[in-house]
């Protein structure tokens, strides 16, 4: 696939997609998708128009750092007991291999 | 007057008169919610027994007169922000069961004041909406016309204010999310200046944008709510130190802008005259009123929509029917990521997935993720030179007033462009209020007032002396 604005996109390429994002579609949810992400798309190829920016305007981005000091996480025992599957101190996946 | 319709200042002065308890008036608001829920669906969750506890609680603090404004006032939290104990949804089936394991900065700032949290309020899922059609516990209905949306995605926090179901409420702004649902429901609402309001405890939707703000009444008390939520926060390193200096305002001295580009096709035109109402309002007190050019707003929505769909699909990956919730069994790892994701997800929420994943993927991250961020600079540099002129923006904050519930569903587009006057000041990380200033048909419609960096201050002070000119 090259840097171009896109103008459609096919079945195979929605389906790619949603692979991608770890998401199960149904073929009603992909026939729905190709269309809308298709007239999105369209609207937003806008976009191309569009000048490059001065460089002075580039954002400044202000890191922010906190000190660098020890302290307890009190909350891992809460967070693990929010997964659907757990036993004891850990969170239970399906085997991996 | 119904203790359902007084503003914080008011309690407060009725508290310190004792002309009510803190438990008399916390009922007479879960009255109010039940009454009005039949019909609203504003909340997502009532804690009522949670709410009475700490009506008790706050009562003994009012006995030893240490109260201050917050001190009693019963309030509603949106649903996309974490309140120990209390489910939180952010309106998705994917935590359909999730229990808040801490307070958002936020709420530990409110409950330091005494707040009472009645409940969680109605939202588009993980905010992403304009009509919270998109919630997984059904849409939030208008409390001037059932038959119409309150916005969203803060809709249910607007519609709980106007209906008088709680004082005021939180919401949460990404593109509109506090504006548009205050400007269709005919409260006041504030987006602060990005960095000013920690989101630590706010479930992310789009982090470069996302911020937490009040809805209110009035403006005076949405500076009240704002005062005690600002500031930094070492949780949320994007948060910065800041204090809100009060301002006094001469309309004499204030030079009032209004972009051009916002003046145009679109824009219905009785909502159009109702702006420009305000506006010769504001030059008849004195202000000099001037056209102003933001020449990159028509490219604000697609920028907009690419950053935010991106940074949506990275924030969203950890809903993995692992970690949280609902979970979808599977045979292997893999089937339980795409089943969980693909069952638990709504329609537009797998929409801006899949279009942030797209934008982000090889091949063509530069034309639209990289484009956009470069856009996002253009629309920046619009608003810094725009505030070189003029000291306050004036603009509507929606193109028209509530529209139809089912009007817009079916057609994500026409959805997106509800936010076309909203987006702008997010992709610059700009402070700004919607103001109820009209109504056309009995249907509310906001003034957006947009101020530089920090400037709440300017902005409060504006929107009083506007809220006051036009009673």
């Amino acid at each position: 696939m090259n840097s171009q604005f896109k103008k459609t996109f096919t079945k195979e390429e929605v389906i790619y997609i949603a692979k991608l994002a770890r998401l199960d579609l149904t073929s009603g949810e992909i026939e729905r998708m190709q269309k809308d992400l298709s007239k999105i798309l369209e609207y937003f190829n806008l976009l191309k128009d569009a000048s490059k920016p001065g460089e002075k305007f580039l954002n400044k981005m202000i890191l922010s750092f906190r000190e660098d000091k020890e302290s307890p996480s009190l909350l891992s025992e809460e967070i693990i007991k929010s997964a659907p599957l757990c036993e004891n101190s850990y969170i239970k996946v399906k085997s991996i291999l | 007057m119904e203790v359902t319709s007084l503003t914080i200042s008011q309690i407060h002065k009725k508290l310190k008169e004792k002309e009510f308890s803190v438990t008399e008036l916390t009922k007479a608001y879960l009255e109010q919610i039940k009454k009005k829920e039949k019909i609203l669906n504003a909340f997502i969750s009532v804690d009522e027994e949670g709410a009475l506890l700490q009506a008790k609680a706050v009562e003994k603090r009012i006995a030893a007169g240490n109260f201050s404004q917050l001190t009693g006032v019963p309030c509603a939290v949106k649903d996309s922000i974490l309140v120990k104990g209390l489910r939180c949804t952010a309106g998705s089936r994917i935590l359909e069961n999730y229990i808040g394991v801490y307070d958002a900065t936020v709420i530990e700032r409110l409950k330091k004041e005494g707040c009472v949290i009645l409940g969680k309020t109605n939202t588009d899922e993980f905010t992403m909406g304009a009509s919270t059609e998109n919630s997984a516990f059904g849409v939030v209905r208008n409390p001037f016309d059932s038959e119409r949306v309150a916005g969203g995605s803060s809709g249910g926090s607007a519609a709980a204010v106007a209906s008088g179901e709680v004082c005021y409420a939180l919401g949460s702004d990404t593109g509109g999310s506090i504006r548009l649902p205050a400007s269709f429901c005919g409260i006041v609402g504030l987006n602060p200046t990005y960095g000013s309001v920690s989101r630590y405890g706010l479930i992310a939707h789009a982090s470069s944008l996302d911020q937490i703000g009040p809805m209110t009444k009035n403006v005076e008390d949405a500076e009240i709510v704002f005062k005690a939520i600002c500031g930094k926060d070492p949780k949320d390193s994007t948060s910065f130190d800041y204090i809100l200096k009060e301002e006094k305002i001469n309309f004499k001295e204030l030079r009032i802008g209004y972009p051009k580009e916002f003046f145009s096709e679109g824009l219905d035109r009785e909502v159009e005259k109702i702006i420009r109402r305000s506006l010769k309002k504001a030059e008849e007190e004195g202000a000099a009123v001037e056209e102003i050019s933001l020449p990159n707003f028509h490219y604000a929505i697609p920028c907009y929509y690419i950053i935010v769909s991106s940074e949506a699909s990275a924030n969203l990956a950890r809903y993995d029917g692992i970690k949280y919730g609902f979970s979808e069994k599977g045979g292997d790892l893999m089937e339980v990521y795409l089943k969980s994701r693909g069952r638990g997800f709504g329609l537009e929420t797998k929409r801006r997935i899949m279009l942030g994943t797209f934008s982000l993927s090889a091949g063509y991250y530069e034309a639209y993720y990289k484009k956009a961020q470069e856009v996002r600079q253009l629309i920046r540099q619009d608003f810094i030179k725009a505030f070189q002129r003029v000291d306050i923006i004036f603009s509507p904050v929606a193109p028209f007033p509530a529209f139809k519930i089912g009007e817009k569903i079916d057609d994500p587009l026409s959805m997106y462009l509800v936010d076309i006057y909203t987006v702008g000041v997010k992709l610059a990380g700009l402070p700004a209020l919607s103001l109820p200033v009209g109504k056309i048909n009995n249907l509310p419609i906001g003034l957006q007032i947009i101020g530089d960096y920090c400037k709440e201050g300017k902005i409060f002070a504006i929107a009083k002396q506007m809220e006051n000119m036009l009673k």
